[in-house]
């Protein structure tokens, strides 16, 4: 049981991202609010992102900027840039599509004065147009 | 009212439950400007069904939960040098990135030559997002009642009535400072933590600044939606032109000409600062397009 | 110097963003749409050179992105089987706006019409993308276009059904690329890699020493499943039939006929090149997609036979068509998954050709899309009726046609296995059954003649189809028709190229 424990104290980044991101899911999949729903897909896209940089941590070591350049750059300096950059391509597509989510239910709450779109799907079935 | 009820319409009130119709005949009232009652019992049996709906679906999410967990759990340890991620292909990035991509900060070099097409797309997404809104926010006959056009008039009216001395030293105290970081973290993205988005952003958010503190005429007055228009389309050609010629040259294994410069100055780093400032003004003009359709559905 | 044919694939996808790029400022609609059609043209003719000179001698090539070859940069990848998806995808892409484009200027605002374009441009590039690439997460970032563009094509016509038709498509679509990226995210954990080739290699050395099982497996589900939900797999379909259904008619015809289509060549990608066959096979995952394979055939079909909508007929069906491919990934083995392909191809044909039909037949029943109206549509339209018919009887399986090749070679994979051979052919009989009930009465509706004495529906003249219309609908009948005639070529020409995967 400690050992699991302490397995998880060493993984917490992971394991917050884990949890993050199933909060996110939960969110986007089962509240019927269109804005909660879209903040559960920020969560999640975070969470995905969370984990990705933990992946290129390595204790002990600097971000992978380099400041001097009189020598070769040496591995066991630098974290691994890999996943950082991964994360930056990331945010920008979240972002994009946060904002396009975004606009679309500015439309849809003009349309049908609401958000929820249990609601939205009732009255299009009641005949609303 | 009980310290339950309290709390329930604090809820409410942060869901902004009373802006939103609750139900099918909700809808159809304020839609055709009627007065709006609220019949109890539908409400209840939606209430009914989402808790019903929330406890399936907060069954399927603890199992996941569960199961990525036992997945993290048998990763390889967090912070280990000996990870399988750590391999031969970050240090490539590190060993030879300075000599490959002349950028001091490896992770911009990183997503800019080796990872570019990436990168690329990425920012057609960006500008894809920014099609799309303007698909369905720039007013039109579709989307735009009188009303809003009223309301979008006295809004400006009082815009300019309101004079507020203390915001406005503020905001130009502000704005250069906002400007210069932008342009900072665009054109030093190469050497220090930054780059072309978040440089951008910082930008499209003094703009931002402006254009609540003056209105958006005063914007109008030097970006318009032709200027926007021009740099974004400019801005991605001219990273699209850079991207071919790199590949074109790069898997021909040709020399590509480019010059590296000593790293560690201003001007080195080969395709990496260029792109960093196209991307920079499309991400600055992406934003402030954002913000000017959302609020008031022009540029 | 590489060949120059190896610069194609490449030059394809970054011709298309540009295409796209500069359409965001031809003001004028038409304008906008002859740089589209001219830039899939071009493309279209790229590739037919590239197809000749590495379809005869079978070559598979990979394509650096930049300085550096795997495992350290992007990649391209260009096959046989790419390179005939790849022409396929852009013939009908070329047809499917054709063949709708008065509905493409009749639904869209005047001054937002270039913008439907920008969307078909890189609907286009992306779908090229994901067929060429060799890189993982290249994907991600092209299937995130493919999803906004996808979402834009929708929500083009701007009524409240589509708008909401386009949120329920789009949050169905964000939790498939977020499994779809988690998955990924964990598969980066484990290997280190990126680019298909090195992972796969990781793969098989981890499976070999039988370390991290669980979190391959996880990660096997996880990707198929963000995979599954973005192309409509039952019981992930729901927000299919709103979106196909409520859409302008050229969309309809792209989602169905492209971008469904899209994600499911990823997974081809997915299953043969990332985990490698037989590791997908030892994990199970593709029992689970034969047996959602199996109810989606069926529940698509008898939900489509409920149907009164035209629009939204077809829709369903296209729910069970996919049901077909899953099935061919699901059998497991070459043979199965050549024969999903081949339904690739062949619906790609097919139900583009029913939308554009059915967009035509009621145009001429007075924009009405009711089973009711349409009754004689097929003699106010008559080349409109012709191809309707033809693409129904093909999705029944009637022989000569690419329905029929396509049951052929799933039935004749399925002998192979035991209980799956059951399902499968249980599966197959019970849906064209169900297919003839839905779309047989259709075209007998369409050319039944009005009884004036009977019905109250009212007389209207006949249409004549525009020249653009008419090339659309010939060439997608003609395909659907080569399709079923010259089945065995096109199979060997697919088995093939599976097996250079």
């Amino acid at each position: 049981m400690s050992d699991f424990l302490s397995i998880l104290w060493t993984q917490r980044y992971m394991v917050t991202a884990v949890i993050l991101f199933c909060i996110g899911t939960f969110s986007l999949i089962f509240n019927p609010n269109l804005i909660k729903k879209l903040i559960g897909f920020d969560l999640m896209d975070g969470a995905i992102y969370m984990m990705l940089t933990s992946a290129g941590y390595i204790e002990g070591r600097i971000a992978p900027i380099v400041t001097d350049f009189s020598a070769t750059p040496s591995v066991e300096t630098y974290i691994n840039p890999v996943p950082t950059g991964l994360v930056l391509t990331g945010i920008v597509v979240s972002v994009s599509v946060t904002a396009f989510a975004l606009a679309l239910v500015v439309r849809i709450y003009k349309k049908y004065h609401t958000v929820y779109l249990d609601v939205i799907m009732a009255s299009m079935k009641k005949g609303v147009d | 009212m009980s310290t339950s009820n309290r709390f329930k319409a604090f809820f409410d009130w942060v869901d902004g439950e009373e802006w939103c119709a609750k139900t099918p005949d909700e809808v159809i009232a304020r839609q055709k400007k009627a007065p709006v009652r609220r019949p109890t019992y539908e409400l209840d049996s939606y209430r009914r069904f989402r808790r019903l709906n929330q406890a399936v679906g907060a069954l399927f999410c603890i199992t996941l939960a569960v199961v990525l967990t036992l997945v993290v759990v048998s990763f390889p340890p967090f912070g280990d040098p000996a990870n399988p991620a750590n391999n031969e292909v970050p240090a490539r990035y590190i060993e030879r990135g300075i000599e490959e991509t002349g950028s001091a900060n490896l992770v911009g070099g990183m997503i800019l030559s080796y990872r570019v097409f990436d990168t690329f797309g990425e920012s057609s997404v960006l500008f894809l997002a920014a099609t799309c809104v303007t698909m369905l926010l720039r007013r039109d006959r579709n989307n735009t009642t009188s009303r809003d056009l009223r309301e979008l008039r006295s809004d400006d009216r009082a815009d300019r009535k309101d004079k507020d001395i203390v915001l406005r030293t503020v905001v130009l105290l502000l704005l250069p400072v906002s400007v210069m970081v932008g342009f900072y973290v665009m054109l030093f993205g190469h050497l220090s933590p930054g780059g072309g988005f978040s440089g951008g952003s910082i930008l499209g958010g003094g703009l931002i600044l402006y254009s609540r503190t003056f209105g958006s005429g005063s914007v109008r007055k030097f970006f318009n939606e032709h200027l926007y228009h021009l740099v974004k389309v400019v801005c991605l050609m001219c990273y699209g032109l850079i991207l071919v010629y790199y590949v074109f040259t790069g898997s021909n294994g040709l020399d590509n000409h480019i010059w590296l410069g000593i790293p560690g100055n201003i001007i080195s780093s080969g395709i990496i600062m260029p792109i960093n400032v196209l991307v920079g003004f499309e991400v600055a003009c992406t934003i402030y397009a954002f913000y000017a359709l959302f609020s008031e559905g022009e540029m | 110097m590489l060949p120059y044919y190896q610069h194609i694939p490449f030059f394809s996808i970054v011709l298309m963003m540009i295409a796209g790029i500069l359409t965001s400022i031809i003001r004028n609609g038409r304008a906008a749409m002859a740089v589209h059609l001219s830039a899939v043209a071009a493309i279209l003719g790229a590739n037919i050179v590239l197809f000749c000179n590495i379809v005869p001698t079978g070559e598979t090539f990979l394509y650096q992105l930049g300085i550096v070859s795997h495992p350290f940069g992007n990649e391209l990848v260009c096959g046989p089987l790419e390179v005939t998806l790849a022409l396929t995808f852009l013939c009908v892409m070329a047809f499917c706006v054709l063949g709708g484009y008065k509905g493409i200027f009749e639904d869209i605002e005047p001054e937002k019409q270039n913008l439907y374009f920008v969307m078909c441009n890189l609907i286009t590039a992306s779908l090229l993308a994901m067929i060429y690439t060799n890189d993982a997460f290249t994907a991600y970032v092209f299937i995130e276009i493919n999803t906004i563009s996808a979402c834009a094509l929708v929500m083009a016509k701007d009524s409240g059904a589509t708008l909401v038709a386009t949120i329920r498509y789009l949050m169905m679509s964000l939790l498939g690329s977020g499994m779809f990226l988690m998955g990924l995210t964990l598969l980066y954990h484990i290997t280190g890699h990126l680019l298909i080739i090195d992972i796969h290699e990781q793969v098989v050395h981890l499976t070999e020493t039988g370390s991290y099982l669980l979190p391959l497996t996880v990660v096997m589900g996880l990707m198929t499943l963000g995979l599954c939900l973005k192309s409509a797999l039952f019981p992930f379909h729901t927000w299919l039939p709103d979106a196909h259904g409520s859409a302008t008619t050229s969309s309809s015809a792209i989602l169905s006929g492209l971008v469904l289509k899209g994600y499911i060549v990823l997974l081809i990608k997915c299953i043969f090149s990332l985990f490698g066959e037989e590791v997908y096979r030892a994990f199970h995952v593709g029992d689970v997609l034969l047996i959602l394979g199996t109810l989606a055939m069926i529940v698509g079909s008898v939900k489509a036979m409920q149907e009164t909508h035209i629009k939204r007929m077809i829709a369903y069906s296209s729910v069970a068509q996919i049901g077909y491919i899953y099935l061919g990934f699901g059998l497991g083995g070459k043979a199965a998954a050549a024969a999903a392909i081949y339904q690739i191809l062949v619906h790609a044909f097919t139900k583009p050709l029913l939308f554009v039909c059915a967009g035509e037949l009621s145009e001429a029943s007075g924009h009405r899309k009711q089973m009711y109206y349409l009754r004689g549509a097929g003699h106010r339209a008559k080349l409109a009726g012709i191809g309707f018919t033809v693409g129904g009887l093909s999705m029944i399986g009637l022989p000569l046609l690419g329905g029929f090749a396509v049951k052929f070679f799933l039935s004749d994979a399925a002998l192979a296995d035991s209980w799956r051979m059951w399902a499968a052919l249980g599966a197959l009989a019970v849906s064209s059954v169900l297919n003839a009930l839905y779309y047989l009465p259709a075209i007998v509706q369409i050319w039944t003649i009005q009884d004036h004495g009977e019905d109250d529906l009212p007389t209207l003249p006949a249409v004549r189809p525009g020249v653009a219309v008419a090339v659309s609908i010939v060439s997608l009948a003609l395909g659907s028709i080569l399709l079923g005639v010259l089945c065995t070529p096109v199979g060997a020409l697919i088995s093939d190229g599976l097996n250079l995967l």
